[in-house]
């Protein structure tokens, strides 16, 4: 959040995907993956 | 020092009152810092203009005015006489080539190594013989830490919450060298009163007492170089090598004949792993590299890790000894120098 500020942008909707994924078995990253579009679709819905 | 921090603070005299107030508010590394008084951070700048700015300094891209470097410089211990270093390893560090949001915020242990060229630095004590990287002289110490609490204080890469380093680095505490021109049998590797900044990791000891040759040496510190945990040869395009040979080593290499060239181009091709090997693990599946590497098939192929020679970068220093270090760069962030102004503003 302080980076958004300092970037003038506090306002800017995030996406966010939990770290990490390298090591994630296909399955746990199409599932991140799903939670992500979600997400996604939720923000551009706003 | 965030955004609202006050200009001044009133702390009880003592320096474990300057200490506890400081370790408080997150403004240094836990260790004892000089308080930035007005005069002292006025003495740092020497006339020059407070409130020019380098530029941004990520993450949190605040203004890296001339006084808020000098505060810095003098809480880590500079004299005056150092701070034109600080303020070159700076613009060095905010070139675009650097990457410095990356070697600020990623969870590799990469720490900017300032390399710093030239007789005047020398002349002011900044070390480049026995024990170079540390500890005991108080230009390298001074000087690299300054450039820490810099990158901590107005950029903001505080260890878990900007600086995202796994588990961190010794080399974070401070990270400054000379180069050893005098020892040097090619001569200095920049020339004139400059410094070079290097997003490494701290320096991977190449031990070699049996060789009487460059080929011995060489390959021992081609080996050293080449490992499957390291960061580089992944992310290929802006990896980079730097290899410290210490002046004995370096004395054996020229003996042979090899020029600094020859270094460079003798550890490109040895400094390798084979393919097979690459696939156990690293950074395996993740890898950028360029269309003609990803067609290669046969397992006991050896890619290179940089991708030319001159992405090994060899410098000469330390004293006696058969010691050199080879030091693997971040993979995302490629070596910056910038000329020394000892005089007048930035």
């Amino acid at each position: 959040m302080q980076q958004l500020s300092a970037r003038g942008v506090s306002g800017l909707p995030l996406l966010v995907i939990d770290h990490p994924l390298g090591g994630e078995r296909p399955e746990s990253v199409v599932r991140r993956a799903h939670q992500a579009a979600e997400q996604l679709a939720s923000l551009l819905g706003r | 020092m965030g955004e609202a921090a006050p200009r001044t603070l009133e702390v009880e005299d003592t320096p474990e009152a300057v200490l506890e107030a400081f370790v408080a508010r997150e403004w240094c590394d836990g260790l004892p810092i000089v308080p930035p008084t007005e005069a002292r951070v006025q003495a740092m700048l020497g006339g020059r203009p407070g409130d020019l700015s380098l530029g941004p300094v990520p993450p949190l891209w605040r203004a890296a005015t001339l006084e808020a470097l000098a505060v810095n410089a003098v809480m880590a211990g500079c004299r005056p006489e150092y701070f034109p270093i600080v303020v070159a390893a700076v613009e060095a560090m905010l070139d675009p080539a650097f990457n410095l949001y990356g070697v600020q915020a990623t969870t590799h242990p990469v720490a900017p190594l300032c390399i710093v060229h030239g007789p005047r630095a020398r002349a002011l004590g900044v070390h480049g013989g026995s024990g170079c990287f540390g500890p005991g002289f108080r230009a390298n110490a001074t000087i690299g830490r300054a450039l820490r609490l810099i990158l901590m204080n107005v950029g903001g890469g505080w260890p878990g919450r900007h600086d995202m380093a796994t588990q961190g680095s010794p080399a974070k505490f401070a990270y400054c060298i000379a180069e050893n021109e005098d020892a040097s049998p090619w001569g200095p590797w920049r020339a004139g009163d400059a410094v070079t900044v290097y997003g490494g990791e701290a320096p991977h000891n190449v031990n070699d007492h049996a060789s009487t040759t460059a080929a011995g040496v060489l390959t021992t510190v081609a080996h050293t170089a080449a490992t499957l945990g390291s960061n580089v040869g992944w992310y290929f395009s802006q990896s980079q090598l730097l290899v410290v040979l210490g002046p004995e080593h370096a004395r054996t290499i020229a003996g042979d004949g090899l020029g600094r060239a020859d270094v460079q181009r003798f550890i490109y091709e040895h400094a390798r792993l084979p393919l097979g090997t690459l696939k156990l693990g690293g950074m395996w599946g993740m890898q950028d590299w360029p269309p003609w590497m990803m067609a290669i098939r046969d397992d006991e192929a050896r890619p290179p890790r940089v991708p030319s020679p001159d992405d090994v970068l060899v410098v000469v220093a330390g004293g006696p000894g058969k010691h050199s270090s080879v030091i693997p760069n971040t993979c995302f962030s490629r070596a910056v120098s910038r000329p020394v102004r000892w005089e007048g503003p930035a």
